[in-house]
């Protein structure tokens, strides 16, 4: 049998498939929302160093992990963008951006709340904080850059040059830590060897990073409806859809 | 449970403000986002999301 690879990536396809899994897709973060912030807020006991502003962490680490994958995918669909020149990839790079600078902005806002009380500063010039600053910057840039072009197309390969550039900057935010004597602590989670926290606490923290994973999925399914229904709305298949009354 | 009183974990150890602006700030954004979202969808007329089987069938 032969598979059609492409398939989904015609917008007429991908539009229908999108609307109809990503309600789904809310439910699911709702749920390991509650979860997570069950277990990080009345299961988790009081870290002895830190008292009970550690349960910052419950958010900052998801939405950080969240901003730097963000950014990969983008960086990866653009690059689809370019090789297959496919527009679907283009405009769920568009789609992406959105919710990326937002969780970036959560990473930077939890991290300055956490900072206040531990460092006595709620910003610090450090490598991480920096070079997660730059992330925002950039998702910021891909939104203008593309918002500032007409034509969508080239708004797309402009987008796609910037995003794929700044892919540079997500290892360097990585390994900030390791490469400079950074005030922000070392990562926790390792691949290379066992965490170095209480495993209740990593639970928590894994399933917020799962909602946090299912919400981004929710949003930028719905939000890539908007875009091929805004790029597309002259095309001839978006005019069999009906507006929904239910 | 781990919290001995209300009044306790409202008080977050001494930390409210930081933890409870974490939280709310976050609960804003994603609010925020979802509102601008479904607004977006609304003016282009596309269906609105209910978690339901015959869901943006063309």
């Amino acid at each position: 049998m032969q598979v059609n690879w492409f398939k989904y990536a015609a917008p007429a396809n991908f539009f229908p498939l999108a609307g109809k899994i990503y309600p789904w897709f809310y439910v699911f973060a709702a749920l390991l929302a509650v979860a997570g912030m069950y277990i990080g807020f009345f299961v988790a006991p009081t870290d002895f160093q830190q008292g009970e502003a550690y349960r910052i962490i419950f958010i900052h680490v998801p939405a950080a992990w969240m901003s730097m994958f963000l950014y990969l995918v983008m960086a990866f669909y653009a690059s689809l963008g370019f090789i297959f020149n496919t527009r679907l990839s283009s405009m769920m790079a568009r789609a992406i951006a959105p919710t990326g600078a937002m969780f970036t902005f959560l990473a930077l806002w939890t991290g300055s709340m956490w900072g206040r009380p531990m460092w006595g500063a709620y910003w610090v010039w450090d490598a991480r904080l920096t070079s997660e600053l730059i992330l925002f910057f950039l998702y910021i840039g891909f939104m203008a850059l593309q918002a500032a072009i007409d034509d969508p197309r080239r708004g797309d390969k402009a987008g796609g040059v910037l995003a794929l550039v700044g892919a540079i900057n997500v290892p360097i935010i990585y390994f900030s830590v390791k490469w400079w004597n950074t005030l922000h602590q070392g990562s926790s989670i390792n691949l290379t060897r066992a965490p170095s926290m209480a495993s209740i606490m990593l639970w928590g923290m894994l399933l917020m990073a799962l909602s946090f994973w299912m919400y981004s999925i929710a949003v930028i399914l719905s939000r890539v409806q908007c875009v091929i229904a805004e790029r597309e709305r002259r095309a001839a298949w978006l005019q069999h859809i009906e507006p929904h009354t239910t | 449970m781990h919290w001995n009183s209300l009044e306790a974990f409202f008080a977050m150890g001494g930390y409210a403000f930081f933890v409870w602006s974490s939280l709310g700030v976050t609960l804003i954004a994603m609010v925020l986002e979802i509102w601008i979202l479904q607004s977006q969808r609304k003016q282009l007329k596309l269906p609105r999301s209910t978690v339901s089987q015959d869901h943006g069938n063309v």
